[in-house]
């Protein structure tokens, strides 16, 4: 069978030097049980720790501490996120949205956000209203729950601290009352005409027969709404909401390979002008993929962090600063180590350069009734936008 | 039995910083050849250069004496899978490494689900990579390289990071694509064999047979060559060598490997 070369058969030989005896016993290592296990319980240990565990002897001691450690409170939230907070694509259960092309998908994305801008307010809550209709139809209970929670969150103080904050506070940059000196001469000289035309107009709106008008909403102590601050606010909101949740509908059901070539095919024409259209593809497909990556490494430093039971407060701000520092730069350099391992492994797979490399879809092709189902979902979706654009312009 | 890859006498300089022009000596006369068609586990320390050796063969280095010949086309599987599968979704990943070849999408598609097919992954093709496991996404690494159909699997100790049954499973897994490959070449031998039989005179059709059957164990299927450090992974291989200092100290069955490993002072 197969030759040896000159590769000497006398290291089987009892006769040989002592490191090169205890070498291969150093090698071997039991299967990976219960090495497991430890690990696992390391990492609670850590999670704990970083959760304020130092604390836990001393009872008095520990509200106080807790309050401190700020460095300790950021380690244990980004270590109790369990993935990268982003949606990415669920192929089950399949709903009509799974069935509409990406083309489609995009296209109603950029015109509920046109919509959402210029349409007025009960349309921009009936655009609401259809996004959430159309996530809690397109997405399992359990996701759409979470992330309506979240976002709602999110919407609610954008809201909050909009319809407070557009009129209550006071202008405080530029003054819009005369200075005192041209206000007296201005009261001398036409005090009694203005006094004659205030007795002569009407008090308010109301009494000259035109629909009642109210531009204060609602006043409070310092707290004033009124008609501007509440658009405003609606409008942030809306677009908040229609911006996050109409892409988070697009990723979750359409695979991000679908995505990224409906958007090279969108930017094909701008090829023409020497923009490089195929790899900037490839780039957002390897962005998609391992966004993933970067998290769990920046996940990992930080529990690496956490398991040395650093004393936040002893460090104080310089400390704290210096060890942010260091672990950023930590964190460049093993993504750029990584990086060096996934060039390597795409040029073992034969990965040339994006020019010379046609992206996969690796979907079946495509039969006849689900064609049929495609162009229905197309149809479906587009005339949906074309009727949130017709009421946009008819509700005014 | 034929060769599917030999390496003779490699002597590969790694390069840690060009700019410094720092280069060290990682393979010294390592002389490897595996027989077509088998299951062959390399062993050895840590830093012997194994890893390197692997390179080597799969054209990644070069080395700077001696010569490699491996039977193209050859697929190569890295120890971490995070850094080798990188499409976001299972299917798109495995056509991957298609991208160089002009295939209609039917073909992709036909060759994407049989590789996922042989690494018992079928109805995994539109998942997330992100959301598999280490083992599945192990598999998923395999199953790109075999969709290349590769007469070399090279296998970079794709078990370090796996649990005990990720490792089982995968290690089923290229065992049984190996098997697999096997049979089918020996079934095609067998239909060769039984149609020139049928078509010739008897005395013609025994001699042609023979040839026909001589031609196809040439080119027999799937050869894997496995770098690891565990020794109860033995039992899965077909043949074994033991990697020392940069070259090959020893080439011969599991239980010879075991004998050799005892010899040495390891507890087997
Ligand atoms: N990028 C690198 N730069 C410099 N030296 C390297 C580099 N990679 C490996 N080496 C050196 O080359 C030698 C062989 O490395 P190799 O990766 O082939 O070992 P290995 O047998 O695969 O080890 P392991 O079992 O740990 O994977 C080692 O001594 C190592 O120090
Ligand atoms: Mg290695």
């Amino acid at each position: 069978m197969s030759a040896i070369g000159c590769a000497p058969r006398s290291g089987g030989v009892p006769g040989r030097p002592a490191h090169c005896r205890a070498a291969p016993s150093a090698v071997l290592l039991p299967p990976r049980r219960t090495r497991r296990r430890q690990l696992h319980m390391q990492i609670n240990a850590a999670a704990v720790s970083a959760a304020g565990w130092q604390g836990q002897g001393q009872q008095p001691q520990q509200q106080k501490k807790e309050k401190e450690s700020m460095g300790a409170r950021i380690l244990a939230g980004v270590l109790n996120l369990s993935s990268a907070p982003y949606s990415s694509y669920i192929p089950e259960p399949k709903t009509f949205l799974h069935h509409a092309s990406a083309e489609a998908k995009q296209l109603w994305t950029v015109g509920v956000l046109l919509v959402m801008a210029r349409a007025s307010p009960p349309v921009r809550l009936a655009i609401a209203a259809l996004l959430l209709a159309a996530t809690v139809a397109a997405l399992p209970a359990r996701l759409w729950r979470s992330q309506l929670a979240r976002l709602g969150g999110l919407c609610a103080v954008l809201f909050f601290f909009t319809i407070i904050g557009a009129e209550g506070v006071p202008p405080v940059l530029s003054d819009r009352s005369l200075p005192a000196a041209a206000a007296a001469a201005a009261a001398g000289s036409a005090g009694g005409a203005a006094a004659a035309a205030a007795g002569e107009l009407p008090a308010s709106m109301a009494q000259l027969g035109g629909p009642p008008y109210r531009y204060v909403v609602f006043h409070f102590w310092f707290i004033t709404i009124t008609k501007r601050s509440l658009n405003l606010a609606l409008a942030l909101t809306g677009l908040t909401f229609a911006a996050l949740q109409s892409a988070s509908l697009c990723l979750v059901t359409t695979p991000p390979e679908a995505m990224a070539r409906a958007v090279g095919r969108a930017l094909s024409p701008l090829g023409l002008l020497g923009l490089p259209v195929r790899e900037l593809v490839l780039t957002t497909l390897l962005a998609l993929r391992f966004m993933a990556t970067a998290f769990e490494e920046a996940r990992n430093l930080c529990l690496g962090l956490a398991s040395r039971g650093i004393n936040w407060r002893q460090q104080g701000l310089r400390g704290t600063v210096a060890i942010c520092v260091g672990i950023a730069s930590k964190l460049f350099s093993n993504l750029m180590a990584r990086c060096d391992n996934i060039a390597v492994a795409m040029s073992a797979r034969g990965f040339q350069g994006p020019t010379r490399h046609e992206l996969r879809a690796a979907s079946p092709p495509v039969p006849a009734h689900q064609r049929v189902q495609r162009l229905a979902a197309d149809a479906g979706v587009l005339l949906m936008l074309a009727a949130l654009a017709a009421a946009a312009y008819l509700v005014v | 039995m034929a060769q599917a890859c030999t390496a003779t006498a490699a002597s590969a300089q790694r390069q840690p910083q060009r700019r410094r022009g720092i280069s060290k000596k990682v393979l010294d006369r390592a002389s490897l050849e595996v027989p077509r068609g088998s299951f062959h586990m390399l062993l050895g320390a840590n830093g012997c250069g194994k890893s390197t050796l692997l390179r080597v063969l799969a054209g990644l280095f070069q080395p700077d004496v001696g010569q490699v010949h491996v039977d193209a086309p050859c697929g190569f599987v890295f120890q971490n899978p995070d850094h080798q599968v990188v499409m976001p979704t299972v299917a798109a990943d495995v056509a991957f490494g298609l991208g160089r070849y002009q295939l209609a999408p039917a073909a992709v598609h036909a060759v994407v689900q049989h590789s996922l097919a042989q690494v018992r992954l079928a109805e995994y093709a539109e998942r997330p990579t992100s959301s598999l496991s280490g083992g599945q996404k192990q598999r998923v690494a395999i199953a790109g390289a075999l969709a290349e159909c590769p007469q070399v699997l090279l296998l970079d100790e794709l078990t370090t990071f796996l649990d005990y049954e990720d490792q089982e499973n995968v290690l089923q897994c290229v065992r049984r694509i190996v098997d697999s490959s096997r049979r089918q070449q020996a079934q095609q031998v067998q239909q060769q064999a039984a149609a020139g039989a049928a078509g010739a005179g008897a005395a013609a059709a025994t001699a042609g047979g023979q040839q026909v059957a001589h031609a196809a164990a040439e080119e027999a299927g799937v050869t894997a060559l496995w770098v690891t450090h565990r020794l109860e992974e033995l039992e899965y291989a077909d043949s074994v060598s033991y990697m020392d200092g940069g070259r090959i100290a020893f080439s011969g069955s599991p239980a010879e490997m075991k004998a050799y490993m005892r010899r040495l002072g390891a507890p087997v």
